[in-house]
């Protein structure tokens, strides 16, 4: 069990270390469209947009690992009071929400990317792009986001501080 | 089923689930997803998630991660310390001159950084100690620090304030020009109250016995390495307000400054660049998930028509506007207790934006008016930033009780400058309409 927790929160760790260079590739780009437009005065059609494309996967495949940071915005006024055993209840409580959260998304997100992959769904801009790809981030962020409640509901009971 | 029902639902478990601590991105989506079902059925949760791919391809919401981005290498080119150096040398001769310097160093980091966390704990760690072994009464020095720690949320570029102005649906350019004025009168009042306070009773902040005169080249050499720096932030606003760039297009620009400078204090390395990468989404995720939930849960709260029948509610009211702009605060005030600002924004800003409105508030001054809410909220029991921050940097003998009598004065001048700026909204709004002339 214990290992299972750490391979998903190892996954996760990972996926955090590599999303969050995607940040320089989006400065690079728009670096780059400000340079083409205002130097070379000849706009990119795909810049810009391929930058808000690596957006959503930069910020989403963050949020499993931030769950295990403890990253999340809370309220602790309770949390921090609670007895051990109140304390992991609660833990639990929030764990489930972010599952259950997960799962609601992940099972209304993957139809609309199995549409969005077989028609072929493209941005309808200058560039026109295929849009099937950064969409795809969604569902499996929500699978990633399972995964991690689940490591977390897994540490809290029977990690080394399990009350 | 029923929408009153389903409101009360929401609400109820808004209030339950979120005080059991867990996270509010998660609080917030869940009940919007299964309000949705419950009024709707499964099938209208398609809106929501095509919601959600608008908020991943949002080139406004870029911004953010752009912005914690600059201010992230910059902290780290070593600015910090730079300031604080020269800071020393200029300030020797001022009575109270090291409270002065710590709020003048909070402003200019709270235009170039904006992290309030950063500038607590660097002036807990920097300007404290000093403060401390001069003689300075303690709860005045901590006071000034996380009083000057907040300035960052006003002073633009700040990642609030981006939040609030794509809330709101205004300009992120107004809304950084809106901030600038106010901010400057409120570090200008924390300087004016440590003056007078320090001159009625000098023994709250001895002057140094011995003052080294340094030459007058030596003084300013020593605000060398803050050139650059300027340079980024100011081109980075002038930029924005002049229309050369979008904000997103500015603060990519302003990375590539930041960069620069951090080269220039040979600071710029890979493992930098990587933690600050780290900083960076770190943020960004919890800004934009908690995005993703807050923005289905008011979808379906306008939706069910609760938001029209909160209109419908003011409305009926027959109390003056003031006196509505007076609750709304207050709420903001009370919500600060307990919640980020972030999710505050995002909570409140959809709901008492349209009550702004009707009442003929501007919704550029609402935005500065709960900018000072959010500070006072930094800088008060339970649930103050700040007050965390300077917890971990606290040397012995310096109780947390210190710190809370540090702050009330300044909450007090908060409090002052809130009325200031709601009786004069012309304070407020003024640069961004000069500015909006220039722009054309």
């Amino acid at each position: 069990m214990i290992t299972l927790s750490r391979r998903i929160t190892a996954l996760n760790r990972g996926l955090f270390a590599c999303a969050k260079w995607l940040i320089y590739a989006i400065v690079l780009l728009m670096l780059w469209e400000v340079l083409s437009r205002y130097v070379l005065s000849s706009p990119t059609s795909w810049a810009p947009e391929l930058a808000t494309l690596i957006f959503g996967p930069f910020f989403l495949l963050g949020g499993p690992y931030l769950l295990h940071l403890g990253g999340h915005v809370a309220v602790d006024v309770a949390s921090a009071k609670a007895t051990a055993r109140l304390a992991v209840g609660l833990k639990l409580v929030g764990l489930v929400l972010a599952a259950v959260f997960g799962a609601i998304l992940l099972w209304f997100s993957v139809p609309l990317v199995m549409q969005s992959f077989s028609y072929g769904e493209t941005s309808y801009s200058a560039w026109n792009p295929i849009i099937w790809p950064a969409k795809a981030f969604l569902p499996l962020s929500a699978v990633l986001l399972m995964l991690q409640a689940l490591a977390e509901a897994i540490d809290v009971l029977f990690g080394p501080e399990a009350v | 089923m029923e929408s009153s029902f389903v409101l009360l639902f929401m609400f109820t478990s808004l209030i339950v689930f979120m005080l059991s601590g867990a996270g509010l991105a998660f609080v917030l989506g869940a009940i919007a997803f299964i309000s949705t079902i419950l009024l709707w059925g499964p099938s209208a949760l398609i809106v929501a998630v095509l919601n959600t791919f608008e908020t991943m391809t949002s080139e406004s919401l870029m911004a953010i991660p752009l912005y914690v981005l600059m201010a992230s290498i910059l902290q780290k080119s070593a600015i910090i310390d730079a300031l604080y150096d020269a800071m020393e040398t200029w300030s020797a001769r001022l009575n109270g001159g090291l409270a002065v310097g710590t709020i003048i160093i909070c402003t200019i980091l709270a235009a170039m950084t904006g992290v309030v966390g950063a500038a607590v704990a660097a002036m807990g760690i920097l300007a404290l100690p000093s403060m401390l072994s001069r003689g300075y009464h303690p709860p005045l020095a901590l006071g000034a620090i996380c009083a000057g720690g907040t300035l960052g949320i006003l002073i633009p570029p700040s990642v609030v304030t981006i939040v609030y102005a794509i809330t709101a649906q205004i300009s992120i350019g107004q809304m950084f020009a809106a901030g600038i004025v106010p901010g400057l009168i409120l570090a200008g009042s924390y300087i004016a109250y440590i003056l007078i306070r320090t001159w009625i009773n000098p023994a709250l902040a001895p002057k140094p016995e011995q003052v080294d005169d340094l030459p007058l080249g030596v003084k300013l050499a020593k605000l060398k390495s803050l050139i650059l720096p300027a340079f980024v932030v100011l081109g980075v606003l002038g930029s924005i307000y002049t229309g050369i760039a979008t904000p997103t297009e500015a603060a990519a620009v302003g990375v590539l400054g930041a960069a620069m400078s951090a080269m220039v204090t040979r600071r710029l390395s890979f493992t930098m660049l990587s933690g600050a990468a780290t900083e960076t989404l770190r943020v960004t995720a919890m800004i934009l998930w908690i995005t993703i939930g807050a923005r289905a849960f008011i979808s379906v709260f306008v939706a069910t028509g609760g938001a029209d029948s909160i209109l419908g509610f003011v409305e009926s009211f027959e109390a003056s506007r003031w006196i509505i702009l007076g609750v709304m605060v207050l709420v903001l005030i009370f919500l600060g207790l307990f919640l980020d600002e972030i999710g505050i924004i995002l909570l409140c800003v959809p709901v008492f934006l349209p009550i702004i409105t009707t009442l003929d508030f501007d919704p550029l001054w609402f935005g500065v008016l709960f900018m000072i809410t959010a500070q006072m909220a930094y800088i008060t029991p339970p649930f103050g930033y700040t007050l965390f921050y300077l917890k971990g940097v606290l040397p012995d003998g310096i109780g947390i009780g210190q710190v809370y009598r540090g702050v009330i004065p300044f909450f007090l001048i908060q409090v002052g400058v809130l009325i200031l700026f709601a009786v004069f909204p012309d304070l407020v709004t003024w640069l961004p309409e000069a500015l909006s002339q220039v722009g054309k």
